[in-house]
This record gives structure tokens, sequence and C-alpha cells, in this order.
């Protein structure tokens, strides 16, 4: 960042300044860092941008019908704002976002496809972007998508924006499917199983006809929940299985899930159940120190538990006799997603290829100690999974239609677009 | 479909029904989904949609009558298994026969399958000839291997033992046990005496004893339906009009309430004398009376219904039963053969992927033997997968097929029914037999 | 519909283009004689026929690659096909073109249980996925009415829905991974058995491209264990409002059925004339609901539902009580589209998706269409997810009616975005709807479509003419202008 130029922050509250701004990003070829709340900068490379465009006064919920089952929304509107708005109607966004701060909006949840536990049985968040509006990297506005759920009129346009992280175009409305909330809820606690049985359990109850709507194991050594602290023992490792429904139909699968895991288990309900939840979507049981790294591994559900295995060999091969910490891992999705805190010594490359051997991939979400404009952290530099050339090429081809300047968020994903 | 039959093909007296079936046919491809021609090649023209489209565009005059083209539809085993898919009733049936017709008619087939086609038209009817060319080829079999691949199938499937020609099988009425409930003719047909005459026994054996008179009238005979199936329509006619006049003098004399047909191959085309001689003046009501009373064995076994006290004569043998294509799909019958042998105390399984040929149809195997062996194998393997002790089904021509490929002992229906209600135990189940 | 004049200069390649294609595949994979070449005209849509330069039947990933070098190499334009039962003119071949047939790839390859998925090329046919995991208890969900037919390579590049979409979502939802081979015969594979993937989501961009950006060679698809159990309602109405709203209700209770659809005079009348199910002819709409899962919650459910039917005006509710009594419920309605075959020689199915509340008002304008048109409209919707399929019933033998049919259809398409719905909600764009995408989007929409489009295949080597109304060229990217609609050059060849 040059001495001269000063940090230029633009908060447009209308599509057409948002355009006007992006227009003037491409005239002046400055490039822009496009932001909702910021609550996800850690979240990926960085963006180097001596303009910031934020989306924060972009924000309201422009139509909302519960009977069609969508609400159409500014996409600064705070996740927080809008989640209450639907739970008024007793409708929610079944797949559950993260906030991972206040400042969180619905608008950066979508650039980052963020979902939480009950990905595993209601879809991820690209699952619920029904259509939107958005402008370009050539400053052209462009809606794709509709106001409705069956929908096969040209390409989906709302994949490609969900997920992209604002690197093809600034998001200037959304139309997103919800849906309606459970009468009940209840969690069933296993507690003692170590990595191995506990995956294998939520498997079998993955694979049951229960309706399961959350399949999480932390381990021994992660920090259990608020919510479960006097139902369960101290430091035991927690499999929890949520069921959701009315309540009839929870009480009877619930019994049915106790059933299947032939082992003594609790129960929390209702709010506590909640919490539960919530903490695990907020990634609450993971503290991470300096020099430590919170790391996002997808892989196949069956491949976890040994996938969390090579990791932990790997991080003690790498580790300097300072830290002597054992890494916490807790596993979410029935297997498919592994959170760890990993320490620094172990590369990015080496946390790449041990997902990508697993057969899955990687994503850094946050490294301690850095912020905005750091460099010289190679695992920050290496957020991404890396992509095989056919991939990376059509990825380059896409940012170059899309943003030819290259004015929005360049290098958030990976370094050159 | 939108059809544009060419005014010189509209000539051929079948172009108007090809054209009002081909009008139905709205391409959607489901047949595809059954077909097991399909299933083998995945090549449209291999399924009754592009077959339809092939007929289609002859008519249209848009193609010509190339290897090609025959080949697609010679490949057709007239399964049916698309009628009872189609959603929009689409007679396929009819359209193929009207196009081998034409074929029969146009095409210059290559002299050795000339031949052979002409030599299976020539036997297979006449039970007499039939028998002779059996035993020679009896003689013939050991030295198999040398005969061109084509030929091969053909002496493969003489038995080693020809059975015994039947006894009850001579023209004359077969009196009823007891109260007569009925009176019905029987179509004792051409192969099936030579190759299992032991099936038309056991029929007449049960009809009389549920109570009816069995008329075998002397004039009756082949049905036609293995040259009809050739295309060779014409030479098919006379032995379909001397049926036809047989049964029609037992309905005008002393009435039939059914003609009894217990192979299917055989049922399928009898129950079309109605359409085939539809332009006939002098068999068209004739064709369509003796139609209207044509029904399978099971069928009518079923209308008669069983005693009630049958299960415990025959043990209960675990029982696959295998449906027939011409039973299944050319008249749609299904469930009365199964609830016949459930009720007579079998077990009765029911086979995957039923819906799939075993490959005979008819002379297929015989003229078309990759096919039918690969088709033949599926079959044997869809059997053996639900472990029976027996396999039963009501064609002759699926028996031989079955048999060839297959350890587990193949018998008709009727076999297994006669024995419930007190005949003797079909042969070739061995130790099964003992109750 | 103008269907383009063939390049002479493509013509003139087809000899050695065949020539090199029997190089590298064997001879019964290569079709390129009129009879061999005719059953391949059209697909689902038999109305538009073209019959292709060659066709050619890959029977593996190595192979599909094999022929796009070839044909790339040649600059040919390629038009995949996976059973061909679309109904949107999809696969419709190009004169000068060659058709890549994928059904001869039809194996299963993987089925994996622990991780809920199963690995098949795309010849495989949908309802074929289920069969093989039927016996675990376990199926495909997205259940297209053609499912014993039609394709999943077919699914991905339609991304199709069914009747349970509203519950289990449609194609798009149900991957984890695709093989694509790309128009210069590069193969790129996305996802896999994880959950996600790294990167812009190109699967879901690939998913119901229509063969515009790639063709599929192997689809990994999500695998559901199957409800424990279904029951179904059938509720009668006065009128179609009431059925609408009472859908709405049903929502507003907080539940989410498996299946919901209404059904209109015509299509009932029709229907029970065919299949004889019981419907009550005369009534102006039905409403079916499918509630499945465990017991307990269906029955709770259906309950629910009966009293919200009740309260919304229903005068006849009838629940299936057994297995038996469900499928006869729901017989008449998949009857729906084979007795409209036994009362009209033709009839078009269209495809469009409303906001649900403006059900009654488009029903109302289509009633209005039928008259001043002279064609008779049957209607079935699938009133879960606002997806329209009415049904124009016309004589192809008649000249004129086709066009006419095709006229009707146009205006309800367009009707349907009027009201803030969509041009297609299962069947695609093809060919069929192309010159209606321009009623829909803007110039801009579409340009950020092209982007797309040149990103994957510059060339415009793959499926050129479907989907999109103006063969835009990457290189000269943003020179035309659309106004009201209307396109400049009229006069100029269209495909």
């Amino acid at each position: 960042m040059s001495a001269e130029e000063s940090t230029h922050h633009s908060a447009p509250d209308n599509t057409t300044s948002v355009q006007a701004c992006v227009q003037e990003a491409i005239n002046d070829k400055v490039p822009l860092e496009v932001v909702g709340g910021g609550s996800k900068r850690f979240y990926g490379r960085p963006v180097f941008a001596s303009r910031t465009l934020s989306l924060i006064k972009l924000s309201g919920v422009i139509d909302y019908q519960p009977g069609e089952l969508l609400v159409v929304v500014r996409p600064g509107t705070p996740l927080m704002e809008l989640e209450r708005t639907l739970a008024e109607s007793k409708q929610a966004l079944a797949f559950e976002p993260p906030h991972w701060g206040p400042e969180a909006t619905i608008g950066g949840t979508m650039a980052c496809n963020l979902s939480g536990p009950r990905r595993v049985r209601a879809g991820a968040a690209r699952d619920h972007l029904l259509g939107f509006e958005a402008v370009t990297g050539r400053g052209h506005i462009v809606r794709g998508g509709g106001r409705v759920v069956k929908n096969v009129t040209g390409y989906d346009l709302s994949k490609l924006m969900c997920g992209s992280f604002g690197t093809l175009a600034v998001l200037t409305e959304l139309v997103i499917k919800v849906l309606p909330t459970a009468e009940t809820e209840r969690t069933v606690v296993v507690t003692g199983l170590d990595d191995a049985e506990a995956v294998s359990l939520l498997i079998l109850a993955s694979r049951s006809p229960h309706n399961v709507s959350g399949l999480a194991h932390l381990p021994r050594g992660v920090r259990a929940p608020k919510a479960l602290s006097g139902v369960t023992a101290d430091g035991d490792s927690l499999t929890l299985i949520r069921l959701e429904g009315p309540g009839p139909s929870v009480d009877h699968r619930a019994r049915q899930i106790v059933k299947l895991t032939a082992r003594s288990t609790v129960s929390v309900e209702q709010e506590a159940s909640a919490l539960v939840w919530t903490a695990l979507r907020e990634l609450e049981p993971l503290a991470i120190e300096t020099g430590e790294r919170l790391w996002r591994v997808s892989v196949p559900p069956n491949a976890s538990a040994k996938f969390k295995a090579t990791l932990l060999n790997a991080a003690s091969l790498s580790s300097t006799e300072a830290s002597t910490t054992t890494p916490q891992v807790f596993f979410d999705w029935g297997g498919g997603v592994v959170w760890c805190v990993l320490p620094g010594s172990l590369s990015a490359s080496d946390v790449h290829r041990l997902a990508h051997d697993a057969g899955g991939h990687a994503r850094l979400v946050r490294s301690a100690g850095a912020h905005e404009g750091m460099t010289g952290d190679e695992a920050v530099d290496q957020a991404f999974s890396p992509l095989d050339s056919v991939n990376r090429a059509v990825h380059q081809r896409l940012k170059l239609a899309f943003d030819p300047s290259g004015v929005l968020n360049p290098g958030r994903m990976y370094a050159g677009f | 479909m939108q059809t544009a039959i060419t005014e010189k093909q509209y000539a051929h007296p079948d172009a108007k029904i090809a054209e009002s079936i081909l009008t139905s046919c709205v391409h959607c491809g489901f047949c595809n989904a059954t077909c097991p021609t399909y299933q083998l090649d995945s090549v449209e023209m291999e399924g009754p949609r592009g077959r339809i489209y092939l007929i289609k565009s002859l008519l249209e005059d848009k193609i010509s009558h190339d290897d090609s083209v025959v080949s697609h539809l010679d490949s057709c085993l007239s399964c049916l298994a698309c009628e009872s898919t189609c959603p929009s009733g689409v007679r396929y049936s009819h359209l193929i026969d009207s196009a081998r017709s034409q074929i029969a008619e146009q095409y210059q087939r290559a002299a050795v399958d000339g031949l052979q086609r002409r030599m299976l038209a020539w036997l297979l009817p006449y039970p007499g000839r039939f028998r002779l060319a059996m035993l020679a080829g009896r003689l013939a079999k050991p030295f198999a291997f040398l005969a061109p691949v084509g030929q091969q199938a053909m002496l493969r499937m003489i038995p080693d033992r020809l059975p015994t020609p039947s006894r009850l099988d001579r023209p004359g009425v077969h009196r009823a046990e007891g109260t007569r409930r009925a009176r019905v003719a029987l179509l004792t047909g051409c192969a099936q005496k030579v190759m299992g005459p032991h099936i038309n026994d056991a029929t007449i054996r049960l009809l009389t004893r549920l109570g009816c008179d069995v008329v075998l009238s002397r004039d009756q005979g082949c049905c036609g339906s293995l040259v009809y199936h050739m295309g060779d329509h014409a030479s098919s006619f006379p032995h379909m009009r001397r049926n036809i006049d047989a049964w029609h003098a037992e309905i005008d004399g002393e009435g039939l309430d059914a003609v009894v047909i217990n192979t299917s191959g055989c049922g399928v085309v009898v129950k079309d004398y109605g359409h085939i001689f539809r332009d006939d003046p002098a068999y068209a009501a004739k064709a369509n009376r003796v139609a209207a009373i044509s029904k399978d064995l099971s069928e009518v076994v079923g209308d008669l219904e069983l005693p009630a006290h049958v299960s415990g004569l025959a043990p209960a043998l675990r029982v696959a039963y295998h449906d027939a294509c011409s039973l299944q799909h050319g008249q749609q019958v299904r469930a009365q053969p199964r609830g016949l042998l459930d009720q007579a105390g079998f077990r009765v399984l029911d086979i995957p992927d039923p819906h799939l040929c075993c490959g005979s149809a008819g002379t297929y195997n015989l003229l078309k033997p990759d096919t039918a062996e690969k088709l033949g194998v599926l079959k044997a393997e869809a059997v053996e997968s639900v472990s029976p002790q027996v396999v039963a089904m009501g064609n002759i021509g699926c028996m031989e097929q079955i048999a060839s490929y297959s350890q587990v002992p193949v018998v008709h229906t009727v076999e297994l029914l006669d024995w419930a209600t007190g005949g003797p135990a079909p042969t070739g189940l061995g130790d099964l037999t003992a109750v | 519909m103008d269907l383009p004049e063939p390049d002479p200069a493509r013509l003139a390649k087809k000899d050695a283009a065949v020539k090199a294609l029997l190089a590298v595949l064997p001879r019964e994979c290569v079709l390129y004689s009129v009879e061999d070449l005719i059953a391949y005209e059209c697909d689902g849509v038999s109305a538009y026929r073209q019959v292709p330069m060659a066709v050619v039947l890959p029977r593996s990933t190595d192979d599909v690659c094999a022929a796009m070098k070839i044909l790339h190499k040649f600059q040919l334009p390629v038009v995949p096909w996976g059973a061909g039962t679309g109904l949107s003119g999809g696969a419709l071949p190009l004169n000068d073109g060659v058709t890549i047939v994928l059904a001869k790839m039809r194996k299963i390859l993987e089925v994996d249980l622990d991780n809920g998925c199963a690995v098949v090329q795309p010849g495989v046919t949908n309802a074929r996925i289920t069969q093989a995991v039927q016996a675990e208890g376990f199926y495909y969900a997205p259940d297209p009415s053609s499912q014993i037919a039609c394709s999943i390579g077919g699914n991905v590049a339609e991304n199709s829905g069914g009747v349970h979409c509203l519950k289990y979502g449609v194609t798009t939802n149900n991957l984890l991974g695709l093989e694509v081979v790309l128009a210069d015969g590069e193969v790129l594979r996305v996802g896999g058995k994880s959950l996600d993937a790294p990167g812009y989501d190109l699967m879901g961009l690939l998913t119901g491209s229509e063969g515009l950006l790639g063709i599929i060679t192997e689809v990994t698809v999500r695998l559901l264990r199957k409800p424990e159990t279904a029951r179904a309602v059938l509720a009668v109405f006065d009128t179609v409002e009431e059925s609408g709203q009472a859908v709405a209700d049903v929502i507003a209770a907080g539940m989410v059925p498996a299946g919901m659809e209404i059904m209109d005079k015509l299509a009932i009348e029709a229907s029970e004339d065919y299949a004889k199910a019981g419907y009550p002819v005369g009534a102006e709409a039905i409403l079916l609901i499918e509630h499945d899962g465990p017991e307990v919650e269906v029955n709770y459910l259906l309950e629910r539902t009966e009293t919200v039917l009740r309260a919304a005006g229903a005068t006849e509710i009838r629940i299936s009580s057994s297995e038996q009594e469900r499928l006869l419920l729901w017989a008449g309605r998949k009857a729906a589209f084979p007795a409209m075959g036994r009362l009209s020689p033709d009839y078009y199915c269209m495809d469009g998706t409303i906001p649900r509340g403006a059900l009654a008002k488009v029903l109302g304008k289509i009633r209005e269409l039928s008259g001043s048109y002279d064609l008779r409209v049957a209607n079935v919707f699938h009133a879960g997810d606002g997806n329209l399929h009415p049904l124009l019933l016309y004589d192809g033998n008649v000249p004129g009616e086709l066009e006419k049919a095709e006229q009707m259809g146009a205006e309800i398409l367009k009707l349907c975005v009027d009201v803030g719905g969509v041009l297609t909600g299962e069947h695609g764009v093809g060919t069929e709807k192309r010159d209606l995408m321009t009623y829909q989007f803007g110039e801009r929409d579409l340009d950020a479509m092209q982007h797309v489009k040149c990103s994957f295949d510059a060339e415009s080597m793959l499926n050129p003419g479907k989907m999109f109304p103006v063969l835009k060229r990457c290189a000269e990217f943003g020179g035309m202008h659309i106004h009201d609609g209307k396109l400049p050059f009229p006069e100029l060849d269209r495909f």
C-alpha cells in the first residue's frame, strides 16, 4: 500500500450507487475490497485495495412472503435481523449459517457459501439462493435466477455467485428460500466414543430413516458447549445427534436413535438443544492461540476419522519444541467437515495434501495473529485448496469474463485472480 | 407423430393401419426402458422408438430397405414389452408385423438367411415333417461344430431323445369328468406336439378333470404365428383359415365356451385373428368370433376355478414363475398363472426383471443366436438368483430356451396344476416329486 | 420454428471427420449413413427434426475425449444426447454437426452408502440408480416422470425436477460431483464424495447448462434413505383459487409436504376417463398432497393437513390408509399425460413456473387464450413449487395447428414471466423456448450468461443454437443491443 493513497470507503445504499462505485474503480483502474459487515475478513486471502465498497447500507427486506417460502433481501442486512424477521413467521434459513461476529450480513454469508450443522439435511447456502441482482466487475447490473424455486431458465448463475467471495460481482439483491422451523428439537448425546466409533455411529444415524438434522462429534479435550455442562461429564468426548420435527415424531425417532447407539445416552431439548448447535455453528469448542490456524477440511464422512489421525501425526512431526498442545479437532456434517486448530508449524501445502489424499479439500479459515494487509503468512497465501490445471483455467476465464479489470476483491481466493 | 406416408406406400394394404399407429406414437422413448435389445445395445434403432421411426421413414420413402435397416427390424424380438410400457397405447405388434411383411416382399435376403427362413417355414408348422427332421437332426448333432454358426444353434436345440408322440392328442372329444361345466376347443399346435407332447396331455387331463369337454378338431393345427412373424403373411393365412373354419364350425355346431391355447406364443396370434382378417370379407366375422373366445389356459382355469382343497397333493415346491413375453405383454396375463400356482400350494417366486425376454421369441433363437444367447444367460441368472426348485412358464419356446441355459428343472405351468389336482408328477423333476 | 441452413463448408468435412473418428472408435460407435442417422433426427420433441451429419456412441470418457479432440480440430459443432427423451428440443441435432450419444455409457461404477452416494456413467437411467440401491433402503430422490427412460446425464444437463422436489430438491441439490469433457477434449472434474468443492461452484453452473458447457461423462449423485412410509390425501375444491389458497395454508401451518399437485377440470375429466381412479368428474380442482417420512410423523402431518384442508373449504377429502390406496389416489394424476394422448392426436406440454399466489390469475388467462385460439387446455400444476404444465391439445395433421399451439404456448410462457415467474421449471429452454429468453432476461443478464459460455466453450462448439437466440462470438462480445425484446437485423440467418 503506497503511502500517498488514502483509504477510500464507500457505503452505497442503492444498486445504482453500487454500480457507480464499481464503474469508478474500473475507470480509475483501482481495485475494490468488497465487504458486508467485515465479519469474514479473516476468512481466505486478504485483499490489497485502497478502496472499500461496503454493502452495509444496502440493507433491508424488500419482500417477504412466508406462503411462497422465499424472502427478497438486500445483502447488507444483518443476519441477526433477517433471522429475527423470519422467526416472527416461524420460518428460518434452513442451512443455519454461522455468524462468526455480530456484524455478519446475509450478503457475506452467501458470498462465502457458509452453512452450519443442518447442512446435512437441509442443504448448503448455495441450495437456498434462488436468484439475485448484482453488479459485475464490468459495472453492469445483472439479474439471475428468479423468485421461484423451480427454475431452469438459462445457466444457474446463482450457484456461481454463491461462494465466489465477491470476486465476480457485487451482490445487491438476494432471493432466498426459507423454510418453516421445526416445532420441537432434541439432541441425543453419547459420551466416551473415540473418533472411529463416533464417525461410525454418525454414519449409521445418517443412513437411518429417522431424518437426523445434526451429526457432530467433539473428541476428548475439545471444549463442550456450555449448554451441556451438568448434563455430561467434563472432558468426555461427545457425539451429538439432533432430531427435529413435530413432538410425537421427535419422541419416536429419538427413541429409535437411542436404540441405534446401543449405548447409554442423555438428551437435551428445545432451547438447550438449540444452544448446543449454535455453539457448534459458531465454532465455540475451538480456541485459537496466536500462531495457530483454524482449518476447515471437507472430506467424505467415512474418511474423516482416519484423516484426523494423519493430521495429528503430521502436526506432531512438524512441531517445534515450543508447541506442545494437541491440535483441537471436531467433526460436523456426520464427518463431512472437520474443523481443526493446527499449529503454525504445519504448512498449508501439507494440510492441502493430506486433505486431498483423504478425498477432500481444505480451506484456511483463520490464521491467528494475521490481520488485514499482513503479508508473509504462507498459509494465508494458500488459504484455498489448489486447483488442477483444467479447473484453474476455467476459474481464470470466468474471472476474466466477469471482472476483466480485476477490480473486485482481487486475490481474495487465489493469487492472480 | 406427424406422418407423411407417400402415395406409393399408401398402396400397401397395411399402410392405413401403420399410419394410425405411427400417429399414436409421441416419441417419448419410455419404450426403450424395457426393450431387451435396447438394453444390450443402447443404439436407438435397437429399441422400439427407433424401430417405429425406421418404419415411419420407410413409409415416407426417406430411407429404403438396406441391410442395416432390415437388420434392426429383424433383431426385434416382438416381445412387446414396449406395448406394456407405452403410455400412449401404441400397437407396436401390428406395426412390426406390417413392416416384416414389407421386408419379405421387398428385401432380397442373403442366400443362407433366406434358405434358413424358408426351411423353418416348411418344417415347423408341420408336425410330421418336423418330427422326421428332428430325428435326422439328432444324427447330425455330434457334428454341430462343423455347421455354420447360424445353424449350430438349431442343431443344439434338438433334444437327445425325442418324446413319444401323445396318445391323447388325436382328433375327437375328451369328455368332462363328472358334470360338464364347459365345452372348449384346444389348439394342440405344431412344434409343441413334437417337442412337448406332455404339455397337451397335462392340459387335456386338467381340463377334463375341471369339467370341460375338450374338443380336438381334426383340422386345427399350426396357428400360423411362426411364419406370420417371419413376414410371410400369405403362407400363414391357410393355417389360420383352417383353424378359424374348424373352430367356427364348433361354435356354430355344439357351441364353444373358449378356444384354449397353452402356448402363449400362439395365443397372441390367435387372439389377433380378428385384426389379421379385418379386410377379408369371407373371414372377418368368423375370425372375430373365434378371437373373442380365445383364451390362455391360465385364464380358462382361473375362470373355472381350481377345486378348494388342492394344496397338499403336490409338495410345496419353490416355483419360480417366468412370464413368457407373449403372455405378459402380448396378452397382458400376469396374475392368473401365479394365482393358480399359489392356490395349488406351490411357493411362487418372482424373478428379477420379469419384463425381459428370455431370448426364445419364436424362431428368434434360431435366426439370431448371439442375441438369444445373451438374453438366455441373463434370464438363467435371474431365475437362479431366487434359488427355485422348479421354474414354470406357459410357453414351450421359453421352456426350450431356459432349459438350454439353466440347470433348474423347467416345467409348463399346466404340468404343475395337473399334478396338484391329481395328475401324475411332471417328468424331469426327480426327487422333488416325493410328497 | 425456423431451423438453420447447414453450412456447406462443414458438410464438406464429413468424410474426413468420419474417417478420423473411425480411426479411434469401433465401427459400431460411429454412424454416418442416413439409414443409421434418421432415428436420431429428433429427441422427445418430434415436431423439430434435423438429421445429424454423424452420430458417435462413446463407451467411456476416453472415447468422448478422443471424439471431441477430433471434432474440435475439424471445428464441427457437437450436440450431446443422453436418452433423447427431453421435452424442449435440447438434443435436437444439427444438419452440419455431430451428435454424441451417451447411452452406451451405462455402468453404475460405485455405490457408497456410508458416504451416501453413487458414482454412475451418464447413460444410466434415473430409475436404475434407485433400483440399484433400493434393496438397501436407499433411493435417488429427483424423480421426473420419464425416469424409467431418461438418463442421469440428461437430468444433470437439464437440472431435472420431479413430483417430490419441493421437499427433496431438484438435480442440482442432489449431486456431489461431475466429470465433464470440455469442447477441446480436456477433462474437468468437480466435486467428488466430499460435501463441497474448492473454488467456484462449477458443479452448480454445469447443472442445467443444457449441453452448452461440456459433455457430462460421470456423475456422483447423493443417495437418501427411503422414507419409512408415505400417505396421500386428495381434496376436492369448488374453485382453483381455493385450492391454491389451501396450498398456502398448508405451508403457513409449517408443513412442507413431499408433493402437492393441483389438477383442473379438464385434466380431471380426461384422467378419470382413462384411468378410472375415481376422481370427481365435474370438480373445478383437486389437490393431491403427499407426506412421507417416519410413520409417526406422516400420520401426524396428515391429520394436521386434513384440518387445514377442511378449513380451506375442501368439499371432499380422501385419505389413503394403505399403500394400495395411496397408489390409487395417484393413479389419476399419473395418467394425466397419457390421457391427453387419447383425447387428442397431439398435445403440447408446456412448462413454466409462477409464484403460487398467481395461479388463479394465470389459469384464468389461459382459459381466455384457449377460447381465442380454439384449442383445449388441461392444467396440471406442481402446487408445491409453482411449476405449471398446461397441456395444449391439437392435431398435428391439420395444417397450421402445430403453429397455433406453439403461438399459444409462447403467450402462456410470457404470461408466466409477466406474473413474476420464469419460462421453464423443469424441461429446459432447449430449442423450444430459446426465442423467448429475451422476454425474461435483459441484455446484460444474457451477457452474464455469455461470460459463462465463453469461459467454457470460447468457440461455441457445444450445442450452438440452444438456449440463446443469438450466437454471440466471444471475441466481439457485447456488440449486440436488444431493444424491447426485439432482435436487430431480423433478416439474418438465425439459429
